[in-house]
């Protein structure tokens, strides 16, 4: 019969086709002892990193004095003058801090040029623009706003900067597909600011496999320092362990009466990443802490939490949690009438409208509640004067653009640093390519003008991955209970800048914690 | 009227049934060698196209698996997603945490997911409709919950991967496309994909025209009377779920081979929706529905959100139409979106065009320009009886065609036949 011997030959077929196909395929699968760690870490749920990313420059009430950055001028760096001593020398990209890039390791088709001609460079950024996080769409908008208006003077050495936007609705297997697909068009000189923690992680190794910069990640997870493991990945926001940190340097400084902390830790990489920075640096000083309660990232409310932490009396609760356990926990504090410890936050949880405005409607307010704040607000009266902020906010209007949606601030800040970064680039030995672009952003030395006056925001090859490691205490002070309040500073800017190194640092500090 | 009539086993209806899967395996293997012969219609000599269009393969498994129990046993199940994401969290656990090889976790995905399938189906023996359909839906709910909460194992809301410079899939020399650069890995990706994919919808196919694939569709037609008629109804319903999941992990183990990144968000229930969307669309009941499905699913959002962002690639004429809306859209808060709405716009024109899905149009179409007259073997056998037995097996001479009138009208009452006494078992049910 006719069937029965297509059937057989189908079934034969297919199945010598397996056979085949297991002893063919060569996935390398058993040489994985040595692997780059953080790849299958857990950071914060949804939008804990992506706040970061905002709020930080959504909430900040800086009252300082501008900085004399009235224009995208910048600094000039040690090298970027003619005759820099960076660059591509004898095949090689030699960077200062001993960081250095031989494209001979990148896949043999790199191209240095890619993405880069005499009129435009071309940036890719993916990020979500659908879905609840829509809003953080805003930042590449922001960002192409800014870069319009360097192309409008002149751009870099005449060519204009395109940033392509694409939608992750911040999935990151929609992030992996998004960048396969840029990747794959071979147009991009580099990436920016990709959003959110796990949309990073899930393509930071085929970045670097593919010696694509992917600078300026929009997250604040202490990963993004791995400059040995992942030299074309860097961060820009003060990250989470280093946050932690400047809480213990307040403390000891500010309240010297404090001896034991409580901590509140969402239970995942985010959280935990607070907790190390905090346990690393109250070493060598009076503070203890005596208690830590985990909570689940599905936790109903966090009742339970706080009976026990206030059972505790501690003097100081630290809160390294975000989105609404943030306002929950306040809550539970303010409703607490024996136990008044000091209260500190997690920046991620810096803007007043989203997690202070339900507390208002609770009867409550959130009042004396201190959180670490590095950015300048755009739109606090008291940086009217500020001429960064003037430039932004008449760039902006003349755009058509509203300058008070304060994602489009962030946005500038993150095309700030790319822009220097190409102008770095251009004047290093062999002008603008992917390798010195690279080199530049590993060696930041400009202060953004958008940083609160005496913070600073450098890198330096291997020896600092880190861009943004200071900040200054500020506390919620309310004077109407019925209305919102707003952030005071409250103490000295502390500035870690430098002395956290590298990623390796917050490893031993997380293993020895 | 059909403006060709073909007779079933006749050599011009067996060279019209050839030349279909002729046609069919030459564009699957075109796809391989499209790179080397230059002509390579919608970029699919570019890697990132072969990776959608591997993801078409899953997902066209996928499909196939939810067709299994909403098209052929008429079962609403919405929870298809959690079979999915396990099966896709099986492969990426072995492979990055155990070292396994990707196929050999194929099997394992399928026997896992049977075992939870058969588990969700119980149910399912109990309960039916839109009472089944939301017990399934919170599985597809529970799912993603608890990726995030066993995340050790998972990887939790970070995904999971296998360890950088390992888990992709090279192939071995001898395949004509092993030094095709970037391209060898996809193209190696789709050629495996292929061959599982083309054995599971041969297998399901085969089993839809057994005795229980019968029996599945007396289920879906009518439970009283597939019960009166001999059927043992939960048996058949707990394994049709049971073999449905295991065909959704397979297609999870599948994704992971194709781009090894598994995450909790992938797997929710956005997945579970439009695996039922892809298979409304590209028919329910019909077993090469599931690839239209699949190709709706991955490149309709994928192109509406494109374009929201560059026109470029626009087909022109819809460009021109469309220009001031995106232009519009674009900058604006939530552009992205707009995406998800001209897709359900899309769905909802979809569905009043093409009720019975993207398959039942095409044979709509298809039946204006083919007809083909049944004509069954055992038609044929019994009426080849009567025949001279050279004739019997092979009607391949003019004269059967003459003959085909009387045949044909016998056909007809035969194929209506089982339908009438359906109904008369349906009624006796009702009363009895």
């Amino acid at each position: 019969m006719r069937p029965t011997r297509w059937k057989k030959s189908v079934v034969l077929g297919v199945g010598a086709a397996f056979v085949i196909a297991s002893c063919g395929s060569s996935t390398k699968a058993g040489s994985t002892a040595t692997t780059v760690a953080a790849g299958t870490a857990t950071t914060a749920g949804a939008g804990a990193a992506t706040t970061a990313a905002a709020a930080s420059a959504a909430t900040t009430a800086g009252t300082s004095a501008a900085t004399a950055a009235g224009t995208t001028t910048g600094g000039t760096t040690a090298g970027s003058a003619g005759g820099a001593t960076e660059g591509l020398v004898n095949g090689v990209y030699k960077g200062i801090g001993d960081f250095n890039i031989d494209p001979k390791k990148c896949p043999a088709d790199w191209n240095d040029k890619q993405g880069i001609t005499d009129k435009e460079i071309d940036l890719f950024v993916s990020l979500p623009k659908s879905g609840p996080l829509a809003g953080f769409g805003l930042l590449a908008d922001g960002a192409s706003s800014y870069f319009k208006y360097i192309n409008d003077n002149g751009g870099i050495g005449g060519r204009n900067i395109v940033l392509d936007a694409k939608d992750d609705a911040y999935k990151p297997d929609q992030t992996k597909t998004n960048v396969d697909e840029a990747l794959g068009a071979k147009k991009y000189a580099a990436f920016m600011t990709v959003l959110g923690t796990a949309n990073n992680l899930a393509v930071w190794d085929t970045t670097n496999d593919e010696c694509m910069p992917h600078l300026l990640n929009g997250t604040g997870a202490a990963q993004w320092g791995d400059v040995k493991g992942h030299p074309w990945t860097t961060g820009m926001q003060l990250d989470y362990f280093t946050e932690a940190s400047l809480w213990a340097k307040w403390l000891a400084k500010e309240h010297p009466e404090a001896k034991t902390v409580a901590e509140l830790t969402f239970n995942n990489d985010f959280g935990k990443s607070y907790s190390a920075g905090f346990k690393y640096s109250i070493k060598g000083t009076g503070l203890s802490v005596v208690h830590q309660e985990l909570h689940e990232g599905t936790a109903p409310n966090l009742t339970n939490q706080f009976t026990t932490l206030a059972a505790t009396k501690a003097d100081v609760v630290l809160l390294e949690t975000t989105g609404a356990f943030c306002t929950q926990a306040m809550s539970e504090i303010e409703k607490n009438t024996t136990w008044k410890p000091i209260v500190i936050m997690s920046g991620t949880c810096g803007s007043v409208a989203q997690f202070f405005k339900p507390l208002v409607d609770q009867g409550l307010t959130g009042a004396n509640t201190y959180i670490i704040q590095n950015f300048k607000d755009v739109n606090d009266p008291a940086n009217a004067s500020d001429p960064f902020i003037q430039l932004y906010q008449k760039t902006l209007t003349a755009q058509g653009l509203d300058p008070k949606q304060t994602t489009y601030a962030t946005g500038w800040i993150y095309a700030w640093f790319m822009t220097e970064i190409l102008k770095d680039a251009a004047g290093y030995q062999g002008g603008l390519t992917r390798g010195n672009i690279m080199l530049a952003a590993r060696s930041i030395q400009e202060t953004n003008p958008l940083l609160i006056a005496g913070l600073t925001s450098k890198m330096d090859g291997m020896k600092d991955a880190y861009l943004t490691e200071g900040g200054r205490m500020a506390k919620y002070t309310v004077t109407d209970p019925k209305a919102l309040g707003r952030f005071v500073p409250s103490g000295d800017l502390i500035n870690l800048e430098g002395q956290l190194g590298t990623y390796d640092t917050v490893k031993a500090a997380a293993a020895g914690g | 009227m059909a403006l060709v009539t073909l007779k079933q086993g006749t050599p011009a209806h067996r060279a019209y049934v050839v030349g279909a899967w002729a046609l069919a395996a030459i564009v699957l293997i075109y796809v391989i060698f499209a790179y080397r012969w230059g002509f390579a219609p919608g970029s699919i000599d570019k890697a990132f196209r072969l990776t959608q269009i591997n993801d078409v393969i899953c997902y066209a498994v996928a499909i196939l698996g939810l067709n299994l129990v909403i098209g052929f046993s008429g079962q609403l199940s919405l929870g298809h997603s959690a079979f999915v994401g396990l099966g896709a969290y099986t492969t990426i656990i072995l492979v990055a945490d155990h070292h396994w090889s990707y196929l050999a976790t194929v099997p394992v995905s399928a026997a896992l997911c049977f075992v939870i399938g058969l588990v969700v189906g119980l149910p399912a023996l109990r309960i039916r409709g839109l009472y089944l359909a939301v017990v399934t839906l919170s599985v597809a709910y529970v799912f993603p919950t608890l990726v995030v909460k066993y995340d050790s194992l998972t990887g939790g809301p970070n995904g999971k991967k296998p360890a950088r410079d390992t888990g992709k899939m090279n192939p071995p020399s001898w395949m004509p496309f092993s030094n095709a650069g970037r391209l060898a890995s996809p193209l190696w990706v789709y050629c495996i994909l292929v061959v599982i994919a083309t054995a599971l919808f041969l297998l399901v196919r085969n089993f839809m025209k057994s005795r229980p694939g019968r029996a599945l569709l007396a289920v879906r037609d009518n439970q009283t009377s597939a019960a009166v008629s001999g059927i043992n109804l939960p048996l058949y319903k707990a394994l049709t779920f049971g073999a449905s999941a295991a065909i959704g992990g397979i297609a999870g183990s599948m994704l992971m081979i194709n781009r090894p990144f598994a995450s909790d968000v992938q797997f929710g229930l956005p997945l579970a929706i439009f695996l039922v969307v892809g298979l409304v669309a590209g028919g329910a009941g019909t077993i090469s529905g599931a690839i239209p499905g699949a190709l709706i699913y991955v490149f309709v959002p994928y192109f509406m959100s494109a374009w929201t962002t560059d026109q470029r690639g626009m087909p022109p004429g819809i460009k021109q139409v469309t220009k001031p809306l995106f232009d519009w859209l674009q900058g604006r808060q939530g552009a992205g979106s707009i995406a998800g709405v001209f897709f359900g716009v899309g769905l909802l024109i979809f569905v009043f065009v093409l009720p019975g899905g993207f398959i039942d149009g095409i044979r709509r179409l298809r039946s204006k320009v083919v007809q083909v007259i049944p004509n069954p073997s055992w038609l044929r056998e019994l009426h080849g009886s009567a025949n001279p037995p050279s004739t019997s097996h092979s009607p391949s001479s003019g004269g059967d065609v003459t003959q085909a009138a009387p045949v044909v009208a016998t056909v007809r009452s035969r194929v209506a036949k089982p339908v009438s006494v359906k109904k008369a078992i349906n009624l006796r049910g009702k009363t009895t």
